[in-house]
């Protein structure tokens, strides 16, 4: 496998941007709104933004190539994590105590599959393809509640919630089967498809938060 | 038991936020000011749908942060303003996002 570090690399930086916006974004909803769930967003898309940073450096540096790529491979799922974890909270009566419990276990449950993956028998890290395809199944299982959960809203107000961002999200999570697909063929289409559909994504999810904020509309 | 099993599945509002009720209360004002009156309490709190001491409260939090001023009538100040338009984008993409 010979791909081209450069423009990787850019891909990568650039991602990162565009999830540090949407969290931008986000936060500054946050702090308007103030509704405790709607923290989880930033977060989440500030990890999201973290490791594609760490993916970032692990291309442009090969000698911390192994921490970049296992940080990339956290960050993600926590981000994911946090956003699903926000539509969880939304749906369950807007942050009561039960959703608090429920968003608490969905934690430690990813903390249990992170630890058991990271800490085996003998000390040593699992072989990272293996971890690399756990992780990107629980991030599917994650970005599949988010899909399912803006299914459900946008059955119910139709002419709100909008249809760019769910396909965001389908982006993203074809972004993620591509890198699965990616860790079991090392193919180069598999991997330059994984990283297209993740730009798609995000350009997508910015592009809806963005022109909410600035009152602009789209087609 | 079935009934109170029923009206326990019933699906109660949610409980307004404080920005929200804020933004209700200024865009009572700022609809009542548009139409050329003063704003009246009374009329204010009727719109908003709110019990007269959390009104109050809320009224005094809002002139308080500076963004309505409490003197024959309400009125709502530039700082007031501009919060129900930043709370509309915000209300937006929230909306957008299916986290409204």
């Amino acid at each position: 496998m010979d791909f081209q570090i450069t423009p990787l690399f850019y891909s990568n930086i650039f991602s990162a941007g565009l999830a540090f916006s949407i969290a931008w974004l986000m936060l500054r909803s946050f702090r308007v709104v103030r509704r405790d769930y709607l923290l989880g967003f930033p977060i989440g898309f500030s990890f999201l933004a973290l490791s594609y940073l760490f993916l970032a450096v692990s291309t442009a540096f090969p000698s911390v190539s192994e921490v970049g790529r296992w940080s990339d491979l956290f960050s993600t799922t926590y981000g994911f994590a946090f956003i699903a974890g926000t539509y969880l909270l939304r749906r369950r009566a807007a942050a009561g105590p039960f959703s608090r419990w429920l968003f608490s276990l969905a934690i430690l449950a990813i903390l249990v599959i992170v630890l058991v993956e990271v800490v085996p028998p003998l000390g040593a890290l699992p072989p990272y393809g293996v971890a690399a395809q756990v992780f990107l199944i629980v991030n599917l299982c994650l970005l599949s509640y988010i899909i399912f959960s803006l299914n459900q809203a946008l059955k119910q107000s139709p002419h709100e919630v909008n249809f760019l961002v769910q396909t965001g999200f389908i982006l993203l999570a074809f972004g993620q089967y591509s890198l699965l697909v990616w860790t079991l063929d090392q193919g180069f289409w598999s991997f330059a498809l994984a990283n297209l559909f993740r730009l798609a994504g995000l350009v997508g999810l910015l592009i809806e938060a963005a022109t909410a904020v600035t009152g602009l509309h789209h087609g | 038991m079935i009934i109170l099993s029923t009206a326990r599945k019933q699906k109660r509002p949610r409980p307004r936020y404080r920005p929200k009720i804020f933004y209700d209360i200024l865009c009572s004002i700022i609809k009542q000011e548009a139409s050329g009156d003063i704003a009246r309490i009374t009329r204010v709190q009727n719109e908003v749908n709110l019990p007269s001491d959390r009104f109050r409260t809320h009224l005094e939090d809002m002139e308080a942060l500076g963004l309505i001023k409490h003197g024959e009538g309400l009125t709502s100040t530039e700082k007031g303003r501009a919060f129900v338009s930043e709370y509309e984008k915000v209300a937006e993409v929230l909306r957008r996002f299916g986290l409204d």
